[in-house]
């Protein structure tokens, strides 16, 4: 089994998931499954337990982003990282109710990337 | 005492003086002879006083008698002109005065009726009244037209008058029964009304006329009163309510109208205008007879009547086809709206695409030129994908708030170059200004050259500094300031950076966005741009 810490991603657009993916790798991170809505988001951390979920605030599926997060931390203490835009003071506001998380405003860049998941994971709160 | 009495008692006295003296014949002739002479003294003179009274009552008889004649001439006179006057009046009066008997026949006329009979007044009496009242053609009418008289007492009757020529014109009669020695008279004052007839027929014409227009228009006209009723309405509002206009006139919605809900809008919308005294306009729902809904924008105004009370004027328009096509409108706006956002999010995603296909490049390249090179494409791609990011989550897909646009960005690019810690990023921006969309791209771009070239080549050898960024509308025109604090340019570099890629683009976009550029290199480089924004 690798020691590779694993994320579960969140994102409805492919191409955008399949760049994210390999950011991760980048990172050292595993990439353990892709989905593109709340539902199968919350199965699948709920089936296999990831180390972390990045997680777009925009998804398929009546549940958005920060909804689909709050329904995993009734059962999970996986760290969230949201990606969401700049113009969004309101969502951001709504994704830091969320315990556990962090957020990085797209486009986003590699190293961002490692840095959130690796601070998120140094300092829970 | 009369003179033969006096006399007599005369003589009566001397026999008794001759008795009682025994006088002589002698001295009795001579005292008769004495009497008789003072007598006819006396006689002579009460002759002479009583032709003095005669005389003198004579001339006070004649005297009264001229004056009694003169004032009988006076009132003789006075009574003639009185009388001719009289006759004057009645014959000039502007009304016709007729005397029929008891059983119809025409005893006087007066000088107006007669002309407008056309006739003399001669030729009129005598004749049966019949022969130009057209309604007394048949003697029973006459007769019960009298018997009405006496049992009723005086009346305005309307009736036609027929002229010698034949012709007939209109009139109103104020006739009255009036009995003279024993004998009956019907009196009337009668008047021709042609021309009353005339604007009567006018009046009813006009009004015929408005309301052929009132009930011609589509629209729902009609008045209430403040009990509710409807006192009058036009064929359009009959036709909603399924009804004919008599069987609405006179109702309130209550009783003509089922739809309880509707009337409570009605009833409400009508106390509006009575209390505010101001019109009032609505769209309104209206079931109407058929069951169908129909929209209609009403207006209702307070109407006051001549005698003060207030009603209320109504007039609907059916707006059904107009709410319609404007419920498709909006429906089509917002599919479109929708769409547009959606072409937003879609452009933001295709640039956030290429951002991490960039970004994709640099893990994998190990030239740091090539890294720089494609970190500035990241740059500018990053400050058109905000842009596009902006207009579909603020739900404003024609316009920027450029303040919080170069608020977001410049805080952006900060982070991109964190190693620049102690250098102090300073904002001052106007919240109300508004870029549209092809304005807010090269906008965009040139604060990212601007500021991007600032943390690359501004604070080079330096450990701290300041970037100042602000905005201002200006006479319709946004004033943007971009300076910097830093080591600003040397003379030679001077002409090259004019040269310089970011340069050329800088020039680019203050092009496409007309607007003019200072320049100046004085403890730093500071950057100004009067852009106008229509």
């Amino acid at each position: 089994m690798s020691n590779k810490k694993r994320v579960l991603l969140v994102e409805d657009d492919e191409i955008i998931a399949f760049l994210h993916k390999h950011f991760l790798e980048k990172c050292g991170f595993e990439t353990i499954e892709t989905v593109d809505n709340g539902i199968e988001a919350i199965e699948d951390v709920r089936a296999m337990l990831p180390d972390a979920v990045l997680m777009d605030i925009r998804i398929n599926g009546e549940m958005d982003g920060i909804e689909t997060a709050q329904k995993i931390r009734e059962f999970s203490d996986a760290p969230i990282i949201f990606l969401t835009g700049n113009s969004d003071d309101g969502t951001l506001e709504r994704a830091k109710l969320t315990s556990k998380s962090g957020y990085l405003i797209k486009p986003i860049r590699q190293e961002d990337l490692c840095e959130a998941i690796a601070k998120i994971n140094a300092n829970p709160s | 005492m009369t003179p033969k009495a006096h006399y007599h008692k005369l003589l009566q006295r001397q026999l008794k003086k001759v008795r009682d003296k025994n006088l002589s014949a002698e001295d009795s002739m001579e005292e008769l002879l004495k009497l008789v002479n003072d007598s006819y003294e006396s006689l002579d003179r009460d002759n002479q006083h009583l032709k003095i009274i005669i005389r003198e009552s004579s001339t006070e008889l004649l005297e009264a008698n001229n004056k009694l004649k003169k004032a009988h001439q006076e009132l003789a006179d006075n009574y003639s002109k009185e009388v001719s006057l009289l006759r004057h009046l009645v014959d000039k009066s502007g009304e016709a005065v007729q005397v029929t008997s008891e059983d119809g026949v025409m005893m006087y006329i007066n000088q107006t009726g007669a002309e407008r009979l056309g006739q003399n007044v001669d030729e009129l009496l005598g004749q049966y009244v019949g022969e130009v009242e057209k309604m007394f053609v048949d003697k029973r009418d006459w007769d019960e037209h009298v018997k009405d008289l006496k049992e009723n007492g005086p009346m305005i009757i309307e009736g036609r008058h027929q002229r010698k020529d034949g012709t007939v014109f209109p009139i109103e009669a104020n006739a009255f029964y009036s009995q003279q020695d024993d004998k009956g008279y019907v009196i009337a004052f009668i008047r021709d009304i042609t021309e009353r007839k005339r604007m009567m027929q006018a009046m009813e014409d006009q009004h015929q006329f408005i309301r052929q227009i009132i009930d011609t228009v589509p629209n729902l006209i009609f008045v209430k009163n403040q009990q509710g009723q409807f006192i009058m309405v036009n064929e359009a509002v009959a036709r909603i309510f399924g009804k004919s206009v008599e069987e609405i006139e006179l109702k309130d919605n209550s009783e003509i109208h089922p739809i309880v809900e509707e009337n409570v809008i009605f009833n409400e919308t009508e106390k509006k205008v009575i209390d505010s005294m101001q019109p009032v306009s609505l769209e309104e729902q209206f079931t109407i007879s058929t069951g169908e809904v129909k929209t209609y924008f009403t207006t209702k105004v307070p109407l006051e009547r001549a005698d003060g009370t207030i009603d209320i004027l109504g007039v609907s328009t059916d707006i059904t086809a107009q709410k319609i096509t404007e419920n498709q409108i909006k429906k089509s706006l917002s599919e479109k709206t929708t769409l547009l956002g959606e072409i937003h999010h879609r452009v933001k995603n295709n640039l956030t695409v290429i951002f991490g296909l960039l970004e994709m490049q640099i893990i994998q390249s190990s030239d740091d030129h090539v890294v720089q090179i494609l970190r500035e494409s990241q740059g500018r791609i990053r400050s058109m994908s905000m842009i596009h990011e902006m207009l579909y989550k603020t739900n404003n897909l024609e316009s920027i708030n450029v303040s919080q646009y170069i608020e977001d960005l410049s805080r952006n690019i900060y982070k991109t170059y964190h190693r620049f810690e102690n250098v102090q990023l300073e904002i001052s921006t106007t919240e109300s200004i508004q870029l549209p969309l092809n304005k807010m791209i090269p906008c965009g771009l040139l604060v990212n050259e601007i500021l991007t070239n600032a943390y690359k080549y501004a604070f080079e050898g330096k450990t701290d500094g300041k970037i100042c960024i602000s905005t201002q509308l200006i006479d319709y025109n946004l004033v943007l300031k971009i300076s910097d604090n830093g080591i600003g340019l040397d003379e030679n570099k001077l002409l090259s950076k004019t040269q310089s890629l970011g340069m050329k683009l800088i020039q680019s976009f203050n092009k496409q966005l007309k607007s003019e550029m200072t320049m100046t290199n004085q403890n730093g480089l500071h950057y100004t741009f009067k852009i106008p924004i229509s």
